[in-house]
């Protein structure tokens, strides 16, 4: 059951798009994590509550009991742990105990503490029991690790994992991978031509069993470049590729303005993506041809690509390459 | 729009505290007593009548404390971003703006009853009915327009800014109403100016409610209504 769906949502100010195409379906108990810029957060978390106004497209809300957390919301720094959250009780009219709950946010030494005397990784799960106080079905949060300790994520990860117990959908978004792959399953990236895509993600097995002959039955066609990050293993497909860099010659992917190290050599890579309209434009650079919007000459001898997207991104095209890339892209 | 009781004892308790706990606040009214008090004792009795003693006081109190208890709480809530969780812990803007009224109101009325015994007015002088009113009405224009500075300001500091020349200009009414007679009539049609005519009238001759200081006192609070419900609706509490 779906407590969110929006389809084609999008959300247009002063004749530029805030938010561009949305299609995204909020499960019960799902874990998802969306991986967009923090300027257009408020804004997709205000569409999803419904105090902002869409442009076009759907949203269809089974409940609205919803609840959201940016993250530099503030706390009432003179108030006590206990006192702030029973204020918010009052509030929200809920019958949630405090002093039963306070151990799940790993707040119960805490309790009678001054709010400005607390460190940030304590601020973060006052934050959080806060919301939890509100009884509501789906929580937004954003970026609720940034700038925390190691021991901070750690314990925000065992309230969160509390919270969606007790049958609390979170939904979390980030500007940073490694955050959103701590936190949620299913993870979507915001482009802000094409919307939200879909990343795959799969854990890594605990126990690794390396079976040399599994690589003999990847079929060519359905080549995934996999990068690894954090604990997680990201697959990327061919078509989400700008292009691939060498740096301190370590393959690096990128998508958007990010970039993924990729294990695997630039030999390796190219000889993989091959088939999937990729070209070795320089020694250090392998280009999607999709991606290509011109072809620049500067000079009698060299030669720049420049890249589609809002970043126009050029790559160098030796000489020699040229005639090759003329004809693969039967120009 | 839905008002909860519930909700607005929540935040009447949450301003309470934030107001008293707010030293640049608590400034105003503690001035007031505190001034009052030391001209008192200070200063010759025949230049220091309980008539300026008290119109003193109850111009810092009601217009410097309402205009800071307007727009310094709210400021405030914005700077530290934590009206943006009261407004998305389904707390609407009208019970945030009632529960934060009503403290900064008791505090204004309790403060002007203290001032009469501190300028050593005789408590059967005063025309309680009529000084209630009319001070209270002028602290609550007074936090109307502290709200209004505080819708246009994003922290404390602007808020000060804005306010201050606003503040100058009412608690020093009385004196520009001895510049000269023409600036006193202009001054006259203040809410401040109001007050002032109104306390010396009523502890040296004798003061009956006029159809002007009605008038006066009436359009003034319509007007920072009307002001104020426009820069909501405009802006909002939070004009990000």
């Amino acid at each position: 059951m779906s407590i969110i769906s929006m389809d084609k949502v999008t959300k247009q100010n002063n004749g530029n798009y805030d938010l561009k195409n949305i299609t995204l379906n909020i499960d019960a108990n799902s874990k998802i994590g969306i991986k967009l810029p923090p300027t257009i957060t408020k804004t997709l978390f205000g569409i999803i509550k419904g105090i902002i106004p869409i442009s076009s497209g759907s949203i269809t809300r089974e409940t609205n009991s919803i609840v959201y957390g940016l993250n530099d919301d503030g706390l009432y720094e003179s108030y006590s742990v206990k006192k702030y959250l029973k204020l918010f009780q009052k509030i929200f009219n809920s019958d949630v105990s405090i002093s039963d709950n306070l151990q799940e946010f790993s707040l119960e030494d805490v309790e009678n503490t001054k709010i400005k005397e607390l460190s940030k990784d304590q601020k973060r799960r006052v934050s959080l029991f806060r919301m939890f106080i509100s009884s509501s079905k789906l929580m937004l949060i954003e970026s609720p690790l940034t700038n925390l300790t190691d021991e901070g994520i750690e314990l925000y990860l065992k309230a969160v994992e509390f919270v969606r117990k007790s049958g609390i959908t979170i939904l979390f978004t980030s500007y940073y991978m490694e955050e959103l792959l701590l936190l949620s399953d299913e993870i979507y990236r915001y482009n802000e031509h094409t919307g939200l895509e879909k990343t795959d993600v799969v854990n890594e097995p605990s126990a690794v069993s390396t079976d040399d002959k599994t690589d003999k039955f990847q079929p060519q066609k359905n080549f995934k470049v996999a990068c690894k990050l954090a604990d997680k293993t990201i697959f990327f497909n061919p078509d989400e590729i700008d292009f691939i860099e060498s740096i301190n010659s370590v393959s690096n992917i990128r998508i958007g303005d990010e970039y993924y190290p990729s294990l695997l050599t630039m030999n390796e890579l190219e000889q993989k993506l091959e088939s999937f309209g990729f070209y070795r434009c320089h020694r250090s650079y392998l280009v999607n041809l999709q991606r290509i919007s011109e072809l620049i000459s500067y000079s009698r001898n060299s030669y720049t690509l420049i890249l589609k997207g809002p970043t126009k991104e050029k790559l160098p095209l030796s000489r020699a390459k040229m005639e090759t890339l003329r004809k693969l892209i039967g120009a | 729009m839905n008002l909860s009781i519930r909700k607005i004892s929540a935040i009447l308790q949450l301003k309470l505290q934030s107001i008293i706990t707010n030293v640049s606040i608590m400034v105003a009214p503690l001035l007031a007593i505190g001034f009052v008090l030391i001209m008192k004792i200070s200063m010759p009795k025949a230049v220091m009548t309980g008539a300026f003693l008290l119109s003193f006081g109850v111009l810092f109190n009601s217009i410097m404390g309402g205009i800071m208890m307007g727009s310094y709480p709210l400021a405030e809530e914005k700077e530290k971003n934590t009206l943006r969780v009261l407004m998305t812990s389904s707390v609407n803007g009208a019970e945030f703006i009632i529960g934060s009224i009503i403290p900064s109101i008791l505090m204004i009325i309790l403060v002007n009853i203290i001032l009469v015994p501190i300028a050593g007015v005789a408590m059967s002088k005063i025309n309680w009915p009529i000084y209630l009113i009319y001070t209270t009405l002028s602290g609550f224009i007074s936090i109307m327009i502290g709200y209004i500075v505080g819708i246009y300001s994003k922290n404390q500091m602007q808020a000060g800014n804005i306010s201050m020349p606003i503040l100058l200009i009412f608690t020093m009414t009385p004196m520009f109403q001895m510049i000269n007679k023409t600036i006193a009539n202009i001054a006259s049609f203040a809410y401040s100016g109001t007050i002032i005519n109104f306390i010396n009238n009523m502890l040296t001759k004798s003061y009956s409610a006029n159809f002007k200081d009605i008038a006066v006192l009436t359009i003034w609070t319509v007007l920072s209504i009307l002001i104020f419900i426009y820069a909501y609706t405009k802006h909002g509490l939070d004009s990000e």
